[in-house]
């Protein structure tokens, strides 16, 4: 462990020695607008998003935990699910997710496609089911319209929602950041202490679970290496997908783009602020103890890290009709 | 024999007061109609800043307790200004006491809430705030953590010129916002322009209808409705699911016992389910229960039909906007309380 960080610290180093050059080669990239994303699909995609009727109550949809103005999670410890009742573990953000290596905390869904029918069928969360998701769309001529435009087909399918959801997921990425912009040969771009801050990050090691475009989204690593972490959260990680006991607590590396939004952090959401994650990340997976300086700077950095804000219309829904099942918040 | 007669009489004065009102509005004319409904017409004179701002706040939950509940949340401006719910979801999952109106052309009603204890728009946004059963928080709170929030203190300084962020600049800036909230252009606003194919045969009988029968005489002007207190079940009672009294919670007189602002019937296609219940699912389900219990008529399957039919034309254009992209908490803002 302790040889990948000085590895990967004196790869970073090195580059870092050709400041004032475009580094769109090393281990964090910028990130890139979006391609070939199917223009229609994404539009359906996006309505569904915002559609509480994919919920038992008829109150929540994707965007209430992963809200779309808030950086594309709730900013809650855990979030509210159906009935109020309180969730095991932190809403990841949304924004740059098709940059992640599979979906979920603990890895279990493969893509964007497969988490995306996760809350909907989650009695925690949205309370209802695949099938009364389909009968509810299937009962909307809007939906039906739609996605007959889309999929040539009469009947809606989850698999069809849910790819649907995916595709408008891929549009939702943040590019030109201001440590993207830097890393695209902007000079002036990060001040000196975001310039030391982003240094540190990548000789104390931070770099090394937190790289590639979304600095972070790529692999397993386990909560607390250096020193045991007590959350407060029931999850065992990847252990709960694979039931191997070397996979206690290792959790997929949240992304850090836009970490300035996404509050609070840590898979149980413990940590309040940045301050204190980066002091947590610290001394539990490096075993370093930041001074109060070098927190500020490498928090200074972080925050370099908030790229633009998806820009779109808030979607009309299509209404429903008189047979369309009622929602039943309070059964 | 008593209660024969009271209703028989209840429903000569309306229809008397209807037909009046039918002479007035003419029928079956194309041409621009005076006072009786009117077309929708556009916002003028909004501070765009303001209302801007106020775009970010109706969208904010941070104006909750848990953090998770915003205007948008029962005011849904993707479906219609409501959430279509019989009653809303609070704090806590709380079980609402009556349906949520909605905020689309709310700036046309004379008075706020369905029992009209706000003068105006300004005045009913803070009630949700500080509502326990709703949004949970208070005014003080509200305003503390906007404070804390320096892209908000930013804006709430070139909008207002002031340091300090206090709640009649909140409410003040949503209202704004809401005003905004017209939808113009419905197929109906076409045909009372002079647009004479804009409705079918269908719609245009459901109209004259509507006119004859007398729903006119409470759901009249440019939102049809919005303008006057009547009373649910004028002419036959209505048993309610609501524990609202309606506008005598306000006064204490017993005359106002169950008169409530009437509704708009704009966009009406889209704020099911409907009355201050929520209780009647479908347009065929309210049409139904107003003519029994509000002229003392049944309409004929045939007749309903074209009252929802000539209902469904009054669906205008949605708002259009882009998301509004709220400004982060810093580390001294007030954490959310959600499950405290």
């Amino acid at each position: 462990m302790k040889v990948t960080i000085g590895v990967m610290s004196f790869l970073c180093v090195a580059m870092l020695g050709a400041a004032g050059h475009a580094e769109t080669d090393g281990p964090i990239k910028p990130i890139t607008p979006p391609t070939g994303i199917h223009e229609k699909k994404a539009e359906l995609g996006k309505k569904l998003f915002f559609d509480p009727r994919l919920s038992k109550s008829g109150f929540i949809s994707c965007n209430s935990c992963h809200n779309l103005s808030m950086g594309g999670s709730d900013n809650i410890k855990t979030s509210i699910g159906h009935n109020w009742q309180k969730g095991p573990i932190n809403a990841p953000t949304v924004l740059n997710s098709s940059l992640n290596f599979v979906q979920f905390w603990d890895g279990r869904a493969e893509t964007l496609k497969d988490q995306a029918g996760g809350p909907i069928a989650n009695p925690g969360e949205m309370a209802f089911t695949h099938d009364l998701a389909e009968e509810v769309l299937q009962s909307i001529p809007g939906y039906v319209a739609d996605f007959q435009a889309i999929y040539g087909k009469g009947q809606i399918d989850i698999d069809h929602i849910t790819d649907a959801i995916a595709e408008f997921e891929k549009t939702l990425v943040t590019p030109n950041s201001r440590l993207d912009q830097w890393l695209n040969g902007d000079e002036k771009v990060l001040n000196k202490e975001e310039l030391a801050g982003y240094k540190l990050f990548q000789d104390s090691g931070c770099i090394s679970c937190h790289y590639g475009e979304a600095m972070g989204g790529t692999s397993f690593q386990k909560m607390g290496i250096m020193e045991e972490y007590n959350s407060k959260s029931p999850a065992k990680g990847r252990m709960a997908v694979t039931g191997k006991d070397e996979d206690r607590f290792a959790f997929k590396v949240p992304t850090l783009r836009n970490v300035e939004l996404t509050y609070p952090y840590f898979h149980d959401g413990e940590a309040e602020t940045l301050t204190e994650a980066v002091d947590v990340m610290g001394r539990l997976q490096l075993g370093t103890k930041f001074t109060a300086e070098q927190n500020a700077q490498i928090v200074a950095f972080l925050k370099t890290l908030t790229g633009d804000q998806p820009t779109f219309t808030l979607p009309i829904l299509p209404p429903s009709t008189d047979s369309t099942p009622r929602p039943k918040p309070f059964e | 024999m008593q209660r024969k007669k009271t209703r028989l009489l209840l429903s000569c004065y309306a229809i008397i007061a209807l037909m009046t009102l039918a002479v007035l509005v003419g029928v079956g004319s194309a041409g621009a109609e005076q006072k009786p409904v009117e077309p929708i017409a556009l916002a003028t004179g909004i501070d765009q800043g303001k209302a801007e701002l106020g775009k970010k706040l109706f969208f904010d939950p941070r104006l909750s307790k848990s953090g998770f509940i915003s205007c948008n949340s029962c005011h849904n401006l993707s479906m219609g200004g409501t959430d279509n719910l019989k009653t809303s979801i609070g704090h806590n999952w709380q079980q609402g006491p009556i349906n949520s109106p909605t905020v689309l052309n709310s700036s046309m009603n004379f008075v706020q809430f369905w029992d009209g204890r706000a003068k105006d728009l300004k005045d009913q946004a803070g009630g949700p705030i500080a509502n326990p059963g709703e949004m949970a928080f208070t005014h003080d709170l509200a305003e503390e953590v906007l404070q804390s929030i320096p892209g908000y203190v930013a804006e709430f300084k070139v909008v207002f010129g002031k340091d300090k962020i206090d709640i009649d600049q909140v409410t003040d800036a949503i209202a704004e916002f809401e005003k905004t909230l017209v939808t113009p252009n419905s197929r109906f606003d076409q045909w009372l322009k002079g647009d004479k194919d804009a409705l079918t045969a269908q719609e245009q009988s459901g109209y004259k209808l509507f006119r004859n029968s007398g729903c006119i005489s409470c759901h009249y002007g440019m939102a049809l409705g919005g303008g006057s207190f009547y009373k649910m079940g004028m002419v036959e009672e209505y048993t309610a699911t609501s524990p609202s009294e309606g506008r005598k919670d306000v006064t204490g007189k017993e005359e106002h016992y169950f008169m409530f602002k009437v509704p708009t019937l704009r966009n009406v296609e889209l704020t099911y389910p409907y009355f201050h219940d929520g209780e009647a699912e479908t347009l065929t389900e309210a049409v139904d229960t107003m003519a029994r219990h509000q002229l003392g008529k049944k309409f004929s399957r045939e007749e309903n039909s074209q009252l929802v039919a000539f209902l469904k034309t009054l669906t205008g254009e949605q708002p259009s906007f882009a998301l509004p992209i709220l400004p982060p908490s810093s580390d001294t803002t007030q954490r959310p309380k959600p499950f405290e």
